[in-house]
């Protein structure tokens, strides 16, 4: 029984269309059409700085300090200045909580009011007639065909942000996810959670 | 106003379309429409409430068959003809065809009670129901809640009233509160026992049981 | 990168969007981000406008809509060096070789 494989690092063998990507990366920085860190910048502004990845932010943060998540729970807007997001739409935020026997989920029945400094813009299904006549009507029933099952035995509570406050669901965090880094925990956070119509 | 934008708990509408791959921006007319939304009402022009209110009075068939960013460029074009910034005509001869109006507004007279007390007449835990109004002008008063018993569970401090804000320069501001109510209550005994809607609601809204 | 090539980026639809998920981009392994970043860049370097690179990706995609989203983005990615002749056929085939030979296949 050899195990000679174990002593040695192999690298995973690339595809064919990983090979270009690489070959095509090299020879572009040789010829200082990409600047080194320029690629790393473009990928992190595209996933760090659109919308919903500052509400995944803020989520991972309250799963990991609990000190935090009672501040964001008392006060959520003081807590997101804390990580620097604020601004239109925002300025009055109030973070729902769910829990094992509670499900939230926020609604704009009279328009499209959206929690904008964490989530970024509201998609379009969040603005439809559908959504906003449904989900404080039958709000188990919408959720279970936009794929979330809940028993009766979760409490759904819908919040309809009618007047100045905005709503952010902070969704449970799963389970086996012990001993992950912040950032990899902010990468499990997805919109739809945070709006209440999805669980993680 | 009673207006077919009050979407809350109606019927018949189907399921909720999810677009796979959305993307972020649909349109840079989208873009555009909010810079001039915000931009006049940054001159004052115009504020938030007058220009939702001004989409609250769309033709309720234009409103649900149009995007949603059609619902701003109406109101804005609503609102520039109605403050005499341009004509009609100029519109339409610049968007190269005819763009809908909203319907005008039906009253400038503000119908409530708008008072400003400065001390909160309900606190946490305070039952109350939500009064029988109809204004005919801008309320963020859901029809849906209309007429129904619920509980406060937050008390948010003051701010300017929409019903007066949409329609007079006068500042009028008000208590405001998270208002929980059973769905059964709203829906009637056939509804899920194990859910609520929490509504935010200004204190003229609100009377005690 | 500019706000041009932004909102450019944001304003793609239908079969040659970017997959998303929940608002968010969404890459299966990191060297679709770099692909991605590198596109960007290239666009910027060479002074085009995003359609450039935008025409390359649909026409990938119509021609082989059996591939991966991201082999598309690659294949217009190496056609538009080359027809903008940033880079020639030989030295693209020897970049190749040389990654090959760095790592196994």
């Amino acid at each position: 029984m050899s195990d000679h494989d174990d002593d040695h690092h192999h690298p995973a063998p690339l595809s064919p269309v990983e090979v270009r990507a690489r070959a095509l990366e090299e020879l572009l920085k040789e010829k200082g059409l990409i600047q080194e860190g320029f690629i790393d910048a473009v990928v992190s502004a595209y996933e760090n700085d659109i919308g919903p990845m500052n509400g995944a932010r803020v989520v991972a943060r309250a799963w990991v300090d609990p000190a935090y998540k009672a501040r964001l729970l008392a006060d959520g807007t003081a807590a997101i200045a804390e990580l620097g997001f604020g601004g239109p739409e925002g300025e009055h935020l109030v973070v729902v909580e769910d829990t094992p026997t509670v499900h939230n989920v926020v609604v704009c029945t009279l328009c499209s009011c959206y929690p904008w400094p964490v989530l970024g813009l509201p998609p379009n299904w969040y603005k439809s007639p559908p959504y906003r006549a449904r989900m404080v009507r039958e709000p188990r029933t919408l959720l279970r065909e936009m794929g979330l099952d809940l028993p009766e035995s979760v409490e759904i509570r819908v919040w309809d942000s009618s007047a100045e406050v905005r709503y952010m669901v902070l969704p449970a965090r799963p389970a086996g996810t012990e001993g992950k880094s912040e950032a990899e925990l902010a990468a499990l956070v997805t919109r739809d959670a945070m709006i209440g119509t999805a669980r993680l | 106003m009673n207006g077919v934008h009050d979407l809350g708990g109606m019927d018949g509408f189907g399921s909720v379309e999810v677009e796979a791959n959305e993307p972020v921006v649909h349109d840079a007319s989208e873009r555009i429409v909010f810079g001039l939304v915000s931009a006049l009402s940054g001159q004052r022009v115009t504020n938030v409430h007058a220009f939702r209110h001004a989409i609250e009075r769309m033709d309720p068939a234009h409103y649900l068959r149009s995007p949603y960013y059609e619902h701003w460029l109406t109101a804005l074009a609503t609102l520039l003809v109605e403050k005499g910034l341009v004509t009609p005509a100029e519109i339409e001869a610049r968007a190269g065809g005819g763009v809908p109006l909203s319907q005008p507004v039906r009253t400038d007279t503000v119908v409530l009670s708008a008072s400003s007390a400065a001390e909160p007449r309900f606190a946490v835990g305070s039952a109350v129901v939500v009064r029988n109004l109809h204004p005919l002008g801008h309320t963020r008063c859901p029809r849906y809640v209309r007429g129904k018993r619920g509980v406060v569970t937050r008390a948010d401090g003051q701010f300017r009233l929409p019903d007066v804000a949409a329609h007079a320069d006068e500042r009028c501001k008000q208590h405001a509160y998270n208002v929980r109510f059973a769905a059964r209550e709203l829906w009637g005994d056939a509804a899920d026992g194990a859910a609520a809607v929490y509504v935010d609601l200004w204190e003229s809204y609100l009377e005690a049981p | 990168m500019s706000l041009r090539v932004d909102a450019a980026v944001a304003a793609m639809r239908g079969p040659e969007a970017p997959p998303r998920r929940n608002g968010e981009l969404v890459f299966d392994a990191p060297w679709q981000g770099r692909a991605f970043g590198m596109a960007v860049g290239v666009v910027e370097r060479l002074g085009l406008e995003w359609k450039a690179f935008q025409q390359r990706l649909i026409a990938e995609i119509a021609a082989h809509p059996e591939l991966p989203y991201y082999d598309c983005w690659v294949a217009a990615l190496e056609r538009l060096v080359l027809d903008y002749q940033a880079v020639t056929a030989e030295e693209m085939a020897a970049a190749r070789a040389a990654v090959r030979t760095e790592t196994p296949e």
